[in-house]
């Protein structure tokens, strides 16, 4: 037997009794075997998991990108204002610092609650998150249709406002993928709460229509993301037969404060109740 | 929601809809494509790049074609431009550790990497898409978009090529894999 033949039989995985004897004694081919082998079982190591917030960049990109395009007749751009919104937790690692920033210091469950929900009113008055801190925010929060929801919380902050609003993070050298986490909600009025949302592209102080997002199930690649009610998720969109999209306006002022303002979020586990409302905060 | 529908959907003008379908789909685009480019940044970027020019594309979806597979003849395409852009991309020591011999050699591992450089772009590219992602030839030749009998043939040459280079080194070395 040739060593072609050999190694053909050894690709074809269909060795013979002729060629096994061939490789006993046949040096070149037993190491070309051997080597086969090799190849056959060689695995990498597992390809790593996609780095965090992969899917938020790349819709992040898809918004400026399409909003640096001409706008087709044909698609709605993300850009388009008051048509358009970010629905997904877009950048979440971007603005991870600032986000942390923003709550730093904040007593996740801590808030001080007032306002016509008053159903703390019984819980022992807990402590001002803002009693050893420079600076502070206080949110207030109006959400009105099939959940109401009135209140305000109070966070420490660990840097001035300013600086946060003046703050735009940068992801690979490419400025349009600034974005700005705006204070998180946890609580108001005696409600548990969770609303956090993003501006992304976010270019400093001012008013953005496009470019808004929620964080809340951001990583859940099924679901778009909401806000939570008391335990209830209010999403930001619906497909179907007619998708509903809910509407973001947002304000960013040079003095930290602004305004986030929503409406037609739409309950995840009863599509006929939906939320509008508007958050604002002032620094302190 | 299907596929199908979301993409139906975003050829309309939803954006929402092709958001969730990169969500669904960002994985599968990542592990091709860190597979074949071996580097973190470069993947991320074919990521995006892979998305982008889907949702550029969407009108020309093939109604009922899987997605996946629609994203991945994409993404394919956009790693083998960068390869061709960026020649000389290496395989990560970190991957040639797993190597099925803990003992082999410096000179084995080179050997190995050498080889896998060496591979031409389609048969690199076939060799990942089997070997290393699991697809079967049949899925690989349609993300690849060439006939199987091409794929299969790519693959073996893939075999016989870094066989070839490992055999020389163990020849030499006297090596013990």
């Amino acid at each position: 037997m040739t060593h072609r033949a050999c190694r053909r039989a050894l690709l074809a995985d269909q060795m013979t009794a002729v060629a096994h004897r061939h490789l006993a004694w046949c040096s070149p081919c037993s190491a070309f075997a051997e080597a086969l082998s090799t190849v056959d079982t060689w695995r990498p190591a597992d390809v790593p998991p996609p780095p965090d917030g992969l899917a938020d960049r790349v819709v992040a990109r898809l918004r400026a990108q399409t909003a640096a395009d001409v706008p087709s007749p044909r698609r709605r751009s993300w850009k388009v204002p008051g048509v358009r919104f970010g629905p997904l937790a877009v950048g979440m690692s971007a603005v991870a610092l600032i986000g942390l920033a923003v709550i730093a210091g904040a007593a996740l469950h801590g808030g001080h609650r007032s306002g016509a929900g008053g159903g703390a009113a019984t819980s022992p008055q807990p402590l001002d998150p803002c009693a050893s801190s420079a600076h502070c925010v206080v949110i207030t929060v109006d959400i009105a249709g099939d959940a109401m929801v009135s209140g305000t919380e109070r966070q420490a902050l660990n840097l001035p406002c300013t600086t946060l609003a003046a703050i735009s993070q940068t992801f690979r050298e490419k400025p349009t993928a600034g974005a700005i986490a705006l204070p998180m909600v946890h609580s108001a009025g005696g409600h548990r709460l969770f609303i956090s949302a993003t501006i992304q592209p976010y270019e400093g102080p001012g008013e953005y229509v496009s470019g808004i997002g929620l964080a809340g199930g951001g990583a859940n690649p099924n679901t778009f993301p909401f806000i939570t009610i008391d335990g209830r998720d209010y999403a930001s969109g619906t497909l179907g037969p007619t998708p509903r999209h809910a509407t973001f306006t947002a304000a960013v002022r040079a003095d930290g404060s602004g305004s986030l303002s929503f409406g037609g979020l739409v309950d995840t586990q009863d599509p006929t109740r939906t939320v509008a409302g508007l958050v604002t905060w002032v620094c302190a | 929601v299907d596929d199908s529908t979301l993409i139906a959907l975003a050829a309309t003008g939803d954006d929402l809809a092709f958001e969730l379908l990169v969500r669904r789909h960002t994985d599968a685009v990542w592990r091709l494509a860190r597979s074949l480019l071996h580097d973190n940044s470069a993947a991320e970027e074919a990521v995006q790049d892979t998305f982008l020019k889907a949702y550029r594309a969407l009108g020309r979806f093939r109604p009922g074609a899987p997605a996946r597979t629609w994203l991945l003849v994409i993404c394919n395409r956009t790693c083998i431009d960068h390869l061709r852009a960026h020649r000389g991309s290496i395989v990560s020591l970190d991957e040639l550790r797993q190597v099925r011999s803990p003992q082999a050699s410096p000179e084995f591992r080179m050997a190995f990497r050498t080889a896998m450089e060496d591979l031409p772009l389609h048969q690199r590219q076939a060799f990942a898409l089997v070997s290393v992602l699991g697809y079967s030839r049949e899925e690989a030749a349609e993300i690849a978009r060439v006939p199987a009998s091409t794929m299969r043939s790519r693959v073996q040459r893939a075999r016989v090529l870094l066989a070839e280079a490992l055999s020389d080194t163990t020849a030499v070395e006297g090596h013990k894999l």
